[in-house]
């Protein structure tokens, strides 16, 4: 993971010195003078050659510090300790929505396979994957926002905010997760082991949530590292349109400010969760099916 | 006398299906015929036709000129909604600069499709070659290409995407082609892997076989065995693959477009439309409403289709 990571740190960082312009040129009106300019390069060493500046950094970075934010002139570490319980909230919100959504829809489809239950399920979860959170949150907002007027959409405030963010973010994991489990669920029903259980006189309930169930989740636990990735990823479009004062919001200003220090701060983070996030599936992997074993 | 007789209807019939079954019926053949029966494919087909049409000959189906602006009707609703906001002249209104709406969702259909198809034939392309090479030669080619996957999956797409784009909006190349060209770029530079790594793993599958040993016996030289026997045999998966891939291109470019850091304005672009109607939400919601009912539809087009390649290629792909 930490070679991952230094990967991610060195694109990122090149990235971003490749990039034309500085971030002291953003006011167009107001251009400051040269002298100004290079006085700022100097104090937050972007005069310092590429390299240098990235080992410097990387040396601050190792003892927990992740320098100051150009645009808002205030910590990183402080901006991203501000914005990271809102971010975390709202993924953690959606990922255990798309579950608790999930799970039974696609155990049910698949136990009534072709019913009307069955169609609904799938029907829903082809419009969760194929329609992009942003023109969800549009549609949502015109609904359920400014039409009806039932639920506020700016900001983070009350858990009436919460609500729209959460159901838009946790929707195409949702959608994701009820084709995965239903079409796993199909391939438990068939397999010899539940006719095995059936015919030892077992209790329906027993079979499914024993003997099929188990089976059944390992291909839906893998992607839930790649699904909550995509939460990840997808929190910041989300933060950006409901203005939440998270993490994902601070990476698009910085992103378009060439805010330095604030683009790497956030993308590391972005990538350590991802990472995080492919580490702890192959760990419950192992513990839902001890014939495989992570050797890594 | 020659027995020339004349048949019996059963002997006629039995000479019939002989010739049927010994007509050729290629895997691709029946592929087809099962797409062609596929109603919710083909349906998702027609849309992406008529969008296609439509992008094509935007110049003579769109009323105005998509950067014609008209200061006389500012944030025009559609003539549906009866407010007193409407004109007949521009049928689904206007944006803020008074640029009749229909005509840029026409426009924009273009945007959407060269961005959908361009980089996925670059990518393919690319990957394609490169997978063929390293999954045939093995050695340093598979190295390499294994070695750039694991930088590339450690970088989320879109996160790579959104650096890439917003980094270099403002160099020399970013303004090529209203942004376009970057956004191709960027696109191509991450893309290309996944296919490789898929076209990798059906040459592996697929080289220790029997007709490749026997095309190998022959003196077929490597050349002529991966295009003439490697590639037509993995191309069911790719063809699968470009099936999702260029609605995937569609929404990046809309996202990147509603983010603010995507094609470049003036440039009618759905998501870029998106961003410029979100911003007057209140004052009237169908500039952010119309685009995005033009992505649903032709995402939801490109679904189906996909959906219906994909279960004509391989049925037990089901998912």
């Amino acid at each position: 993971m930490i070679p991952t990571l230094l990967i991610v740190a060195i694109i990122t960082f090149t990235l971003a010195q490749l990039a034309p312009g500085s971030p002291f040129d953003r006011n167009p009106d107001k251009p400051p003078s040269a002298e100004t300019i290079a006085r700022w390069n100097a104090y937050y060493g972007l005069d310092r050659p590429i390299p240098e500046q990235f080992v410097r950094w990387l040396g601050h970075v190792v003892q927990g510090d992740f320098g100051t934010s150009i645009l808002r002139l205030r910590p990183v570490n402080e901006i991203i300790a501000e914005g990271f319980p809102t971010t975390a909230q709202l993924g953690i919100q959606a990922l255990l929505l798309a579950l608790a959504v999930a799970l039974p829809f696609g155990i049910i489809s698949a136990l009534r396979q072709n019913t009307a239950v069955d169609y609904v399920s799938l029907f829903f979860a082809t419009v969760g994957t194929t329609i992009p959170g942003f023109v969800l949150s549009i549609f949502l907002i015109y609904l359920l926002g400014v039409w009806l007027g039932w639920l506020p959409f700016v900001g983070w405030t009350t858990w009436k905010h919460w609500i729209m963010p959460t159901v838009i973010l946790s929707l195409g994991t949702a959608a994701f997760l009820t084709r995965i489990t239903r079409a796993s669920m199909l391939e438990a029903i068939r397999q010899d082991y539940v006719r095995t259980a059936r015919s030892k006189g077992l209790g329906e309930q027993i079979v499914i949530l024993v003997h099929m169930l188990r089976n059944a989740l390992i291909p839906v636990v893998t992607v839930i590292g790649p699904a909550a990735a995509g939460l990840i990823t997808g929190s910041f479009i989300i933060e950006s349109i409901f203005s939440i004062p998270g993490i994902g919001r601070e990476y698009i200003r910085s992103i378009l400010g060439l805010d330095y220090p604030v683009i790497m701060a956030t993308t590391l983070l972005y990538a350590f969760f991802i990472a995080i996030a492919n580490l702890s599936v192959d760990l419950v992997y192992g513990v839902l099916d001890p014939r495989i074993k992570v050797g890594r | 006398m020659a027995t020339t007789g004349t048949l019996s209807s059963s002997q006629q019939r039995a000479i019939e299906l002989n010739v049927m079954a010994r007509k050729q019926r290629s895997l691709w053949r029946d592929a087809l015929e099962r797409l062609v029966r596929n109603r919710a494919a083909m349906g998702g087909l027609a849309v992406l036709v008529l969008a296609a049409l439509l992008a094509l000959l935007a110049p003579l189906v769109s009323p105005y000129d998509p950067l014609r602006q008209d200061s006389k009707f500012n944030l025009f609703e559609p003539v549906w909604t009866g407010s007193k906001y409407t004109s007949p002249e521009h049928i689904l209104g206007t944006d803020q600069l008074g640029r009749d709406t229909l005509t840029r969702l026409i426009w924009a259909a273009r945007i959407s499709m060269v961005v959908g198809f361009i980089p996925t034939a670059i990518v393919f392309a690319v990957g394609i070659t490169v997978g063929l090479l390293s999954g045939y030669y093995g050695k340093w080619v598979d190295q390499l290409l294994m070695r750039f996957t694991d930088i590339v999956y450690a970088f989320p797409d879109f996160l790579f995407l959104l650096i890439v784009v917003a980094v270099f909006r403002n160099s020399p190349v970013g303004g090529l082609f209203s942004g376009l060209l970057l956004i191709f770029l960027a696109i191509a530079v991450v893309g290309w892997v996944g296919v490789a790594r898929l076209t990798r793993g059906q040459v592996l599958q697929l080289k220790e076989r029997e007709f490749i040993e026997a095309a190998r016996t022959i003196g077929a030289s490597p050349g002529r065995i991966m295009t003439k026997h490697l590639l037509p045999n993995s191309l069911a998966p790719l063809l699968v693959a470009a099936a999702f891939t260029v609605p995937a291109y569609i929404i990046a470019e809309a996202t990147l477009s509603f983010l603010g850091v995507g094609v470049k304005p003036p440039t009618p672009t759905w998501g870029a439309m998106a961003f410029d109607g979100f911003a007057t939400f209140t004052a009237n919601p169908w500039g952010v409403l119309l685009p995005a009912t033009c992505i649903s539809i032709v995402m939801m087009a490109f679904t189906f289709f996909g959906d219906g390649v994909r279960d004509a290629l391989d049925p037990r792909m089901k998912l």
